[in-house]
């Protein structure tokens, strides 16, 4: 008797939940297809280039999300990873844009008179599409692996990321010989299967494959973040000692998805580059990578749809006012700043859920589900985030 | 062998000098209160602007005043710094205490407010921002005077602001249009000033045949010293120091025995953002002064805190010392003379060689920052004991 | 030859000098159950700490089933077998209570397993049960952030249980719990300890009395005193370290004076000429001048303000001499006032305990009256 009353509510959330997942593929493959099909009918080249942009940064958003909204480390060096996929992808058009045994013109500038060793690999696709997701996911692992091997972590990781960004950017930019320093290496005039880069059919192309790679990217990202491993990241968000003393290295865990998510940058960094027909230090700058986050943090962290919500919106908004009131874009990014941290800790997903989310679950025959998102976790509570040390 | 040696150490110690001086406000605040201020740089950049419109006064004034005016410039860069961060502590960051990711980002949402207004800040701009401030805070104080203001201020709060933001707004908008194009100029733009030091602190000491010490830097190393032994003073020699020590190591208990340990707050972040502002007037003695002045000096800065491990100035100093040397002797190529040019040695050249500029020198240093936390983690002097964790 | 489940040798964990744990030794048994005591500071938790390897020990070893516990990290350690219950609730907040337990419960704690697998029913199934336990199964998919302390507490051990870890250390599971939360969740360690070898840390010496069998006193980082919680708390050195000064009673006398205030406690009432005549006899026989008089006094006061079954305390009353001596101070102590129907039960069931001739029964009965009447 009694089982069965128990066991009536948990059917029905069960088939609330296969309902939920069905109607969330509807939704993404319509979307999907409204941005192929659709939206190049509606919006002239120059908008629909801008637009792939924004899915490109769409990309990295849910690559932020990913650590930070459901991990909870903030990585302020995403520009690295983001710069890598692109740095690798453009390697190879320069490359491919020319003939056998030619150089690129820049190297001739600074008298350099053959191809440096890691350029080599560049001349092969196949490598090239690995080495955009795999080279940026490496380094990630690396870095990550050295800082969270020995428990730092909550503003220490966030600082040294930023301190990692600006000694790549330091190096980049300080490399004329090997990588062309400061003016980066332009895509827009290489030639990519015999077609050149920054020509409209190139553009539509490299536009479907960017939707394509969101819809990718959004589909790993929800498979890890719903079954165990994503509660596996929400505890370590929690209270990364508890699950230390569950017999769970969180470290293998935090090194993981740190990488998945430079992956994801890097992926993203290489689809920007073609659409905005360069690749410069420029990207490692300080400003864009903390602009990441707060794309993330407008549409509500630990929600995937937010991210991307989030990071389209605020790259919008900035290509609407940077256009006519250049002057005001930073007054309005910093207010974006201290309102989303003050005022709207959920973002907009967040928000809407609060206001609306009963309504939508019960129009769309949902069980409501609402997970706030608190910070009230003993290691939020300390003031000093003192990483432990370990006496040897 | 041994002049290049003291010139070297003489630079690095006053690379180390400025680093420490910009880190000191930073390692108070961090330190102290938990709290990762990214608007440092700019509450430096502030103390530099006010170094710069002193002397543009002074030079006005002529006389002897341009030879004094750095002695009204740097308490006043203290002081315009310190409200800043007073008000910036007061206004944003007492709402976000304990939650330390949350207040990197919003202050870096204000060091873009910051940097945005000194590049666009000009008399009808001034004139908005007052008419705003006019409008909103004697309006509220009516509202909340003659009206049940607990009741309303959910729609009147925002209806409000935005109100006196409009009007503002078109007030300096209207300005901007009618004044003359002197009026409505920028005060600073965004382009680079200089600050001239005065003729005093021009040129250097000369020792032997080589070596050269400028009067700034050892001036510069003078004032860190100075400093920090004010610091050390205010924090181990006076009542707020030992409140400020107090509520840094249990902020219940300290609150419980009376202490008021808001104000202890807004007290120390002032100290850390006046700090900050004689670290701005010190770079302006090096060379000349910009909006982004403030993310040339942050993360290198935070680097010395990270190193220096929370909590202690001896850790903030010696991280300093040792991170400024380093890169000098890794970026002026000092460190590839030290090997004779032997083939055996050709490779060690090279590679040192690699790293011989400023930039790159900075590459190698994070890597070494990196390779030391592995030793530790917790910085040069980690605070000890069971950890504070519940 | 029973194994020894924990077995710590001469550990010391010295932070910049202050010894935190100094020259500790402890073992225990396979399916013990261990409460450990101490004052605040006495380094119960960073014992805890060294355990899990959370610190690790300046000098000396741990052993854990024959294995050194230096050699391995937190992680390890807790998937050797070794579950840890914290001070205050540490639950993931933002997760359900199912989710908790099923990240407790999952036995393959590698990345690879946790991304590919699927929970297996057998899990589901100990993570119902579980939650039935632990009564939670009707909070059992809300968040944990909305469940109350107590739950919370109870979740926790929970997760500790679902790990099924060998050895359960469990640090203050009651505190800021009511009085029936204790007593339930002293009930679920007892009953845990059925087939777990535990050690609690606890400060609710009511509680502590509830579960203990062997007791271990930790202070300023070594054990004072191992023993039963009786012979703890008739021990003259825990008690100097509990009440911060030296008492002047031997465990013998202690003995006496609890069984004379349980007697003086059996009309619910304990009278002040109750307490006087404790106080003169004990005084006269042990105490001789005022200031020992008046730190008997305070002993007294900070002692004797519970009562214990006599149950417990009678049969370790070891000579003829001490049982007579209790039988004489009780029958003073209760004729100090009126002799009330409940008095006199407790006092024929201390009888029957005492197993007296009855004729050193009436003679001592006399003395006791003698007594009296010569104080007046």
């Amino acid at each position: 008797m009694t089982t069965d009353v128990a066991v009536q509510p948990r059917r029905a959330a069960k088939a609330s939940q296969k309902r939920k997942l069905t109607i969330e593929i509807v939704a993404v493959v319509a979307i999907a297809l409204f941005l192929v099909l659709v939206l190049p009918l509606l919006l002239s080249g120059f908008r629909l280039n801008l637009v792939g942009r924004f899915l490109a940064l769409a990309i990295v958003a849910l690559g932020i999300d990913l650590i930070w909204g459901f991990t909870g480390l903030l990585s302020l060096g995403h520009g690295i990873f983001f710069a890598l996929g692109g740095y690798a992808f453009a390697m190879y058009l320069e490359l491919n844009t020319l003939g056998e045994g030619q150089l690129p013109d820049f190297f001739g500038l600074y008298g350099v008179t053959e191809l440096p060793w890691f350029w080599q690999p560049f001349n092969s696709f196949p490598f090239t599409l690995l080495a955009i997701f795999v080279i940026p996911a490496i380094v990630a692992g690396l870095l990550g692996y050295l800082v969270f091997r020995n428990r730092i972590r909550g503003v220490y990781f966030s600082i040294l990321t930023q301190a990692a960004l600006v000694v790549f950017y330091n190096f980049f930019n300080g490399q004329q010989k090997l990588i062309n320093g400061t003016n980066g290496l332009k895509t827009s005039t290489s030639v990519f299967m015999g077609q050149e880069v920054g020509s409209d059919s190139m553009r539509m192309v490299f536009y479907i494959t960017t939707v394509v790679a969101l819809v990718a990217m959004y589909a790993l990202c929800r498979w890890l973040t719903s079954g165990r491993f994503g509660r596996m990241l929400v505890a370590i968000r929690d209270d990364e000692n508890r699950v230390r003393f569950s017999g769970y290295d969180p470290t293998a865990f935090k090194v993981l998805v740190f990488a998945v998510s430079g992956a994801i940058a890097g992926i993203a960094g290489a689809l920007y580059t073609v659409q905005s027909g360069i690749i410069s230090p420029q990207f490692m700058d300080i400003a864009f990578s903390i602009e990441m986050v707060i794309w993330v943090a407008v549409g509500g962290r630990a929600t995937l749809v937010g991210a991307m919500l989030g990071a389209v919106l605020v790259n919008m908004a900035r290509s609407l006012l940077s256009e006519r009131f250049p002057d005001v874009w930073l007054f309005f990014q910093g207010a974006l700043f201290l309102i989303v941290v003050t005022t709207l800790p959920d973002g907009i997903i967040g928000w809407g859920r609060r206001s609306f989310g009963a309504a939508v679950s019960k129009a769309l025959g949902l069980a409501p589900t609402d997970l706030p998102y608190l910070d009230d976790t003993p290691e939020a509570e300390a003031i000093t985030e003192t990483p432990e040390f370990a006496e040897k | 062998m041994l002049e290049g040696l003291i010139g070297g150490l003489f630079n690095g110690i006053s690379i180390g000098a400025v680093l420490l001086i910009v880190a000191l406000g930073l390692a108070i605040v961090f330190g102290l209160m938990g709290v990762i201020n990214l608007a440092h740089g700019e509450l430096m950049m502030f103390g530099a602007y006010t170094t710069f419109v002193v002397q543009n006064a002074a030079k006005s004034i002529g006389g002897i005043a341009p030879e004094i005016y750095i002695f009204v410039a740097l308490p006043l860069a203290f002081l315009v710094s310190a409200l800043l961060g007073l008000l910036l502590e007061r206004t944003v960051i007492r709402y976000l205490y304990g939650r330390p990711l949350e207040t990197l980002l919003a202050t870096w949402g204000v060091s873009l407010i910051l940097i945005q207004f000194i590049r666009s800040v000009s008399w009808p701009m001034v004139i908005g921002l007052l008419i705003f401030a006019a409008l909103f805070f004697i309006g509220r104080w009516v509202l909340t005077r003659y009206t049940d203001w607990d009741r309303i201020s959910h729609w009147a709060n925002p209806v409000f602001l935005g109100l006196s933001a409009a009007i503002a707004a078109v007030a300096g908008f209207l300005v901007q249009s009618s004044g003359s194009s002197k009026f409505i100029r920028p005060w600073f733009g965004a382009r680079n000033v200089d600050v001239t030091p005065p003729s005093w602190l021009r040129g250097g000491v000369s020792v032997g045949s080589s070596l050269q010490f400028p009067y700034a830097r050892l001036f510069i190393i003078v004032l860190t010293i100075l400093c920090l032994v004010a610091v050390y003073w205010f924090l181990n020699g006076t009542a707020w120091g030992l409140r400020i020590r107090s509520v840094t190591q249990n902020r219940g208990m300290s609150a419980c025995l009376g202490i008021p340990t808001g104000q202890v707050d807004a007290l120390t972040f002032a100290l850390g953002s006046g700090l900050a502002g004689i670290a701005g007037f010190a770079v302006t003695l090096l060379g000349s002064v910009g909006p982004n002045l403030g993310s040339n000096y942050i993360v290198d800065a935070f680097m010395v805190v990270v190193v220096g491990g929370v909590g202690k100035l001896v850790g903030s100093i010696v991280a300093a010392l040792v991170i400024g040397i380093t890169t000098y002797l890794l970026g002026s190529g000092t460190m590839a003379l030290l090997f004779p040019p032997t083939d055996f040695f050709q490779p060690v050249i090279a590679f040192f060689n690699f790293f011989a500029t400023t930039s790159m020198a900075k590459v190698m240093v994070f890597a070494l920052i990196i390779a030391f936390l592995q030793v530790r983690p917790a910085g040069l002097f980690p605070p000890k004991g069971r950890s504070v964790e519940l | 030859m029973s194994t020894k489940v924990l077995d710590i040798q001469d550990v010391t964990v010295s932070f910049d000098g202050f010894k935190a744990i100094n020259n500790l030794n402890f073992s225990m048994d396979e399916g013990e159950l261990r409460v450990i005591i101490g004052p605040n500071g006495a380094g119960k938790t960073t014992f805890l700490d060294v355990i899990t390897g959370k610190t690790k020990p300046t000098e000396g070893v741990a052993y854990f089933k024959g294995q050194d516990l230096r050699k391995y990290k937190e992680h390890e350690i807790a998937r050797l077998g070794i579950g840890r219950k914290f001070q205050t609730p540490r639950v993931y907040l933002n997760l359900t209570p199912r989710e908790n337990l099923e990240l407790s419960c999952n036995r393959e704690k590698n990345i690879f397993a946790t991304l590919f697998k699927k929970t297996p029913t057998a899990e589901k199934r100990t993570v119902g049960g579980l939650l039935e336990t632990i009564g939670l199964d009707h909070k059992a998919d809300v968040p944990a952030a909305l469940l109350s302390h107590g739950e919370k507490q109870w979740l926790e051990i929970g997760m500790l249980v679902a790990q099924s870890p060998d050895l359960l250390l469990v640090d203050e599971p009651v505190a800021g719990l009511t009085d029936e939360e204790t007593e339930q969740t002293g009930k679920l360690l007892m009953s845990l300890a059925e087939s777990h070898s535990i050690v609690v840390i606890e400060h609710d010496m009511e509680f502590v009395r509830q579960i203990a069998r062997q007791v271990t006193v930790l202070h300023q980082g070594s054990v004072l005193f191992e023993g039963t919680m009786d012979q703890v708390q008739n021990d003259p050195k825990v008690i100097e370290v509990y009440l911060g000064k030296e008492t002047t009673l031997t465990p013998e006398q202690m003995l006496l004076l609890r069984i004379a205030a349980t007697m003086a406690w059996a009309d619910d009432n304990f009278a002040d000429v109750q307490q006087q005549v404790i106080l003169d006899r004990l005084s006269r026989k042990f105490a001789h001048s005022p200031e020992d008089q008046a730190s008997l006094r305070d002993d007294l006061t900070n002692l004797l303000a519970k009562e214990i079954p006599l149950e417990e305390l009678v049969p370790q009353l070891t000579t003829q001499s001490q049982r007579e001596e209790a039988l004489m101070l009780s029958y003073e102590v209760i004729s100090s006032n009126q002799i009330n129907q409940s008095e006199a039960v407790v006092y024929q069931k201390l009888l029957g305990m005492l197993g007296l001739p009855p004729e050193t029964v009436s003679r001592l009965e006399a003395a006791a009256l003698e007594e009296l009447a010569a104080r007046g």
